[in-house]
């Protein structure tokens, strides 16, 4: 069952997407066709040719090597935020069943009132508070992250806990942090799986529109976003300059939502949409 | 339903609470002196100014008290003043929002408009072809970036064919047919992710409800595929729909901060990105406020919906 998910046609492009993008980001120094910093002033705003695929942009500067270069962001912020999320919102939601009572009702509380705070408006933010950098952004979109993992971890952890083998863990003398990291946390594992890859996706997202607006990583380091900034005032000129990072964005995200929506039916058939 | 609106009610208001302490311990989790930041020319100031800013703005008294007087100030409307134009925060929020709400209304409708109708498609002709065009567009639509399908749309719309203006905007009440004529782009830039999610939910709620016994009842009873799906089906299926819509309010105010940027319109969303770079941290905090706090009341109001739909609601939770 859970290998038939996961041997689809569309998964498999997921995974090929994933492993080339990252494979770019790793081996950038190599696979860049030319710096991405070089500027030609023979070849401004040129379209598609042998030597530049996607063209080049207001400066000369070769397409695909920016793009390649600005993978290494898009997976730093997707890997990042995420990372951050599960790394605050999964002990927050084990300790609230742990704990149960007011720490509960605190906890989830709390949560309630970050979920409505949107990542892109957290970014912006604390922009305004901490300045643009990778950082700032990592920090806001896993900051948004972290509710609706501690949701999910708590709910999965309230499911397990019942379970006969966690009785016969307690029965044992177990005790209660040992009983919710050996026991119950790897068993709640599936779910968060699940979101976490979904959350990479939406955090390649965010961090696009960050970058258009002009917060987050700044130029020059190539990021998809802005390069699509510094892209939309040459719209009418050179308008693969704007095709070519949404592309990117698009196909990377794709891949996430694929991969995320496989394993969901792999690990949890219940809860395939 | 009261007593559920009651239970709702008392869970809103410490929310609220924790809401307002975030965006007020935003103000303290600046670098250096909250006192700088809040003041026109703050920058420039010398001990003995900033002592007087500090009385004004009470920041010099304990963190307890400096909290409860800006709430009380907050409540009252009174966010401080810009630093750039000096006017009233609640003043520049009160004509940006509605510019704001204008567009997310109708990105949201537009969203509804697509989505509800082909995700009852969809569900109702499972595994037909429309089901596969809504399916490819639903995948396709949520990976796309909102901002880049609006860079396309004005590429297409205003670079090549020159139908629609791409930028700026009119007031509803000085052109209304301008207004739309403005706001369409940016609407249905707005509102794609979200109709793709819609259509998939919608899809999958239809189709969990056409698969009940009810239903099968309905049919051998030998009702037509229509009645079935629009009589007994589609009723049945808009509660997790309704969660969806109220949702995807919140998505849409995050949406507009960039996509008002895009299409250069004057709504909140751009004015916090404004204020970010100008360094207005009054104008940035009543933002968040705003717009926080809008998200809450909606999901809210989702919830109400929601229990007013389903009476099993209101009686378990």
């Amino acid at each position: 069952m859970m290998g038939k998910a996961l041997r689809r046609p569309l998964v498999i492009f997921a995974v090929l997407i994933i492993g080339l993008i990252t494979i770019g980001a790793f081996g950038a120094d190599w696979i860049m066709p030319f710096d991405p910093q070089d500027m030609d002033f023979d070849n401004l705003l040129a379209g598609a040719s042998r030597a530049h695929p996607f063209g080049t942009d207001q400066m000369g500067r070769d397409t695909v090597s920016r793009l390649i270069l600005g993978s290494q962001v898009a997976l730093e912020v997707s890997v990042g935020a995420v990372g951050l999320g599960l790394l605050i919102g999964v002990p927050l939601g084990l300790v609230a069943v742990t704990l149960r009572g007011w720490v509960d009702d605190i906890i989830m509380r709390v949560m309630d009132a970050v979920v409505v705070f949107p990542s892109l408006l957290v970014a912006v933010a604390l922009a305004a508070v901490m300045g643009n950098s990778l950082g700032t952004v990592i920090v806001a979109i896993g900051l948004a992250n972290v509710p609706w993992l501690a949701r999910i971890a708590r709910s999965q952890a309230l499911a397990v806990r019942e379970m006969d083998f966690i009785a016969a863990a307690d029965a044992g003398g177990a005790r209660p942090l040992t009983i919710m990291f050996r026991h119950i946390l790897p068993n709640s594992l599936a779910p968060l799986i699940v979101q976490a890859t979904l959350g990479m996706g939406y955090a390649v997202l965010t961090e696009a529109a960050l970058g258009f607006i002009g917060v987050g990583v700044q130029p020059p380091t190539p990021t998809w976003g802005n390069m699509l900034q510094a892209a939309f005032p040459m719209l009418d000129r050179q308008p693969l300059l704007s095709v070519a990072p949404g592309l990117a964005i698009f196909l990377l995200v794709l891949a996430f939502n694929l991969l995320g929506d496989a394993l969901r039916d792999a690990l949890d058939p219940r809860l395939r949409a | 339903m009261r007593r559920y609106v009651l239970r709702r009610l008392a869970q809103l208001v410490p929310s609220l609470f924790l809401i307002t302490f975030m965006v007020f311990a935003l103000m303290h989790a600046l670098p250096g002196d909250p006192a700088r930041a809040l003041v026109a020319g703050g920058e420039a100031l010398d001990e003995t100014q900033l002592a007087v800013v500090r009385h004004e703005l009470n920041l010099d008294k304990p963190m307890p008290v400096q909290y409860a007087l800006w709430l009380g100030k907050a409540l009252s409307l009174d966010l401080g003043r810009s630093i750039i134009t000096q006017r009233k925060v609640a003043d520049e929020l009160s004509l940006r929002a509605l510019v704001t709400l204008e567009l997310g209304v109708l990105g949201w409708l537009l969203s509804a408009a697509i989505a509800l109708p082909a995700g009852v498609l969809a569900g109702s002709f499972r595994g037909g072809r429309i089901d596969a065009v809504t399916t490819v567009f639903a995948v396709s639509a949520v990976a796309l970036p909102g901002f880049w399908v609006g860079i396309m749309l004005i590429l297409v719309f205003g670079v090549w064919l020159g139908w629609l203006p791409t930028q700026g905007f009119v007031a509803f009440n000085l052109d209304p047919l301008d207004n739309l004529r403005h706001m369409v782009l940016p609407a249905i830039a707005l509102g794609t992710g979200s109709a793709a999610l819609l259509m998939r939910q919608t899809r999958s709620a239809l189709l969990e409800v056409l698969a009940q016994d009810y239903i099968r009842t309905a049919r051998a009873k030998g009702l037509a595929r229509r009645a079935v799906v629009l009589g007994h089906g589609w009723p049945n299926a808009l509660l997790p729909v309704v969660t969806v819509m109220g949702l995807e309010i919140g998505r849409m105010f995050a949406g507009a901060v960039v996509v008002e940027t895009l299409f250069g319109i004057p709504g909140m969303g751009r004015m916090i990105v404004q204020a970010v770079f100008q360094h207005d941290f009054p104008i940035v905090q009543g933002c968040v406020l705003v717009m926080a706090s809008a998200v809450l009341l909606v999901n809210f109001f989702t919830d109400l919906t929601y229990a007013w739909l389903d009476p099993r609601i209101r009686y378990d939770g």
